[in-house]
């Protein structure tokens, strides 16, 4: 999905000054980047840090062996983010990430805790909604992920998916229904405690 | 997420958004510098790529064994038609190698002088030579094959017409016992003409109505006309009236002009008529079969013979097999001979009535009426045949069009995954 000639790129001279041989310029590019990247690689992948950091490892270094050839058809930061999410995809299938929270926490024992400060409390709040998410269609768990990360536009998402934004906007909705329901199957009452909480104004 | 009307989130969103927030990050060794190291320590290897484009080996790999898979399968399934492996005779398919050297159209009880009697081995020798200067294909084996057959029906037939012997009804032939050639009289044996490989053989039938003073001694000269010691004869004679009188002739085909010829010169002809009816392809249909099944018999009588000591069942088994085996060739060379008699023989049947006698009325079909209901209920059955085809088209196919399909799909899945890795990386530039 080409974008639009009105809106220029802002990260595309870094990326081509990189090219030119400025590395100076990725630094600036990777201080944009790298911890959106890495926060949506950890959402992808599960709270082991470590393979996040693998899977931006690798996609920066595909940056960096394929700078000279971006054509720019899509914007910087649509590239990179399908970069990632490819190698996220990879990392997954290859490493058998477990699906399941309960296999998840059994590894997690064994790993030491993110490096993300994120509290513990905190993290122990979402492991229910890791394990809704991790019962979805892997589809519908990266657009939800992707459509909520950082300051993803509905419009980048698209972009990063190759999908019309309508598209976008009508899985978008399924997907969220069928996590509602997913959290409402695993949680029972305590769930819909929660909406009622929400519905509230 | 902007674009929407998302400013106010829900909680659900708000642990979404929470769980791909940006973590703080070691800034001691930031990841693009760690990709950087890695990138100057081993620079990019050369990529292993067809078309190109980056290429995942398992996908390939999957890719190119379904492929083998799938050519060993079709291979498997059809059938081998190199020239080296074409069957002799299977099924009643015709082949040079397997032409017989006893006549085809006469048996071992025909090759008595009178029977419709020809020796092959010349024509074997004509067509193989024929075959070999021509380096025949394999579909060229088939059509020399199939002529041979027809130039050797042809050649028996000429055999009869040329035999001043009249026929003799004969029995079937015993198969396990066939006739040797040298046993053929020197005079049933044409020469090998290469045009009969194209002539057809047809039952020819003539009607012709005359007006004539007497019909009765019309009649009488008609049958005259036959000659018995051709094999000629008189089918049928309704002499007897003063007004009308019938006869049915049976004369050799090759003499059914110079017959009509004489007939019109009985009277005045009203009515004459000529049919023919194309039975070369039935012809060499029947060779085929009757050759197919002489090969089982042989076959079972081996079997027979090397299972002297088996089990009675088994070899009741054996020889019931062995009497359908002979039932079919009796049948078969009965229909053969049935056939071969009618193309040797024309059919002319002579109607002569006296000047006052009203003139037959047009057949029935003659009217448009009836030609109308005759074309509406053949373009029916045609109709109703072309659908059967292609339910049997349809159904007998459905299988293996199911199956190619699938392997193509799988195929084109395998090799499109090979082709792109990264479903949602753009294409690398060249």
């Amino acid at each position: 999905m080409p974008l639009p000639p009105t809106i220029p790129d802002p990260d595309l001279p870094l990326l081509q000054r990189f090219a030119a041989g400025d590395r100076a310029a990725l630094g600036e590019l990777a201080q944009r980047f790298e911890a959106p990247l890495m926060g949506l690689a950890t959402g992808l992948l599960g709270p082991r840090q470590q393979l996040a950091a693998d899977a931006v490892q690798d996609a920066w270094l595909r940056v960096i062996r394929s700078a000279s050839t971006f054509q720019a058809r899509s914007t910087v930061k649509t590239w990179l983010y399908r970069i990632v999410i490819n190698r996220c995809h990879d990392l997954r299938s290859t490493r058998k990430t477990p699906a399941g929270p309960v296999l998840r926490l059994a590894e997690d024992a064994d790993e030491p805790r993110p490096r993300t400060e994120q509290p513990t409390a905190e993290h122990d709040r979402l492991d229910p909604l890791r394990a809704a998410l991790d019962r979805l269609k892997p589809d519908q768990r990266l657009l939800l992920l992707l459509c909520y990360h950082h300051d993803m536009t509905l419009t980048q998402a698209a972009q990063v998916l190759d999908i019309p934004v309508g598209t976008v906007k009508s899985r978008l909705h399924t997907a969220l229904e069928s996590l509602r329901k997913t959290l409402a199957t695993s949680l029972g009452p305590s769930f819909s405690a929660a909406r009622a909480h929400e519905a509230a104004p | 997420m902007t674009d929407t009307s998302t400013t106010t989130q829900t909680p659900l969103e708000r642990d979404l958004a929470a769980l791909t927030a940006a973590p703080a990050l070691d800034s001691a060794r930031p990841l693009w510098q760690q990709a950087l190291a890695q990138h100057d320590a081993a620079p990019a290897p050369a990529p292993r790529s067809i078309f190109k484009r980056p290429i995942n080996q398992r996908y390939a790999a999957a890719a190119g064994l379904l492929l083998l898979v799938s050519a060993a399968i079709i291979a498997a399934i059809l059938p081998a038609r190199s020239p080296g492996a074409y069957p002799a005779v299977d099924g009643g398919a015709l082949s040079l190698a397997d032409l017989p050297t006893s006549a085809p159209f006469a048996d071992s009880s025909r090759s008595d002088g009178g029977s419709i009697g020809l020796a092959k081995d010349d024509l074997s020798r004509a067509v193989a030579a024929v075959a070999e200067a021509a380096a025949p294909t394999p579909v060229f084996e088939d059509r020399l094959s199939e002529n041979a057959s027809r130039s050797s029906a042809k050649a028996a037939l000429q055999s009869i017409q040329s035999r001043s012997e009249p026929l003799k009804p004969t029995s079937a032939p015993a198969p396990s016992s066939p006739a040797p050639a040298a046993s053929a009289p020197a005079t049933a044996t044409p020469a090998f003409d290469p045009s009969l490989f194209y002539d057809r053989l047809v039952i020819r039938k003539a009607n012709i109505d005359l007006k004539t003073s007497s019909p009765s001694q019309a009649a009488l000269k008609a049958a005259a006309l036959v000659n018995p010691a051709d094999g000629e004869f008189i089918q049928s004679s309704n002499a007897l009236s003063d007004i009308s009188a019938t006869v049915t002739l049976r004369v050799r085909s090759a003499r059914v002009d110079d017959v009509l010829a004489q007939l019109r010169a009985l009277g005045t002809v009203t009515t004459e008529t000529q049919s023919g009816e194309d039975v070369t392809d039935q012809m060499v249909d029947l060779e085929a079969r009757l050759r197919n099944e002489r090969r089982i018999e042989t076959e079972l009588i081996a079997l027979v013979e090397a299972r002297r000591g088996a089990p009675l069942g088994e070899l009741m088994s054996l020889r019931e097999n062995l009497d359908r085996a002979r039932e079919r060739i009796e049948r078969l060379a009965a229909q053969r001979e049935r056939v071969g008699r009618q193309v040797a023989l024309a059919t002319i049947q002579a109607s002569f009535s006296s000047p006052d006698t009203p003139a037959p009325t047009k057949a029935s079909e003659d009217t448009f009426l009836d030609r109308l209901a005759l074309a509406t209920s053949r373009g029916l059955e045609d109709f109703g045949r072309s659908i059967t085809k292609l339910i049997e088209i349809i159904l007998g196919g459905l299988l293996v069009w199911i199956g190619l399909g699938l392997l193509a799909l799988i195929f084109i899945i395998l090799f499109r995954r090979a082709l792109r890795p990264n479903s949602y990386e753009p294409p690398p530039r060249a």
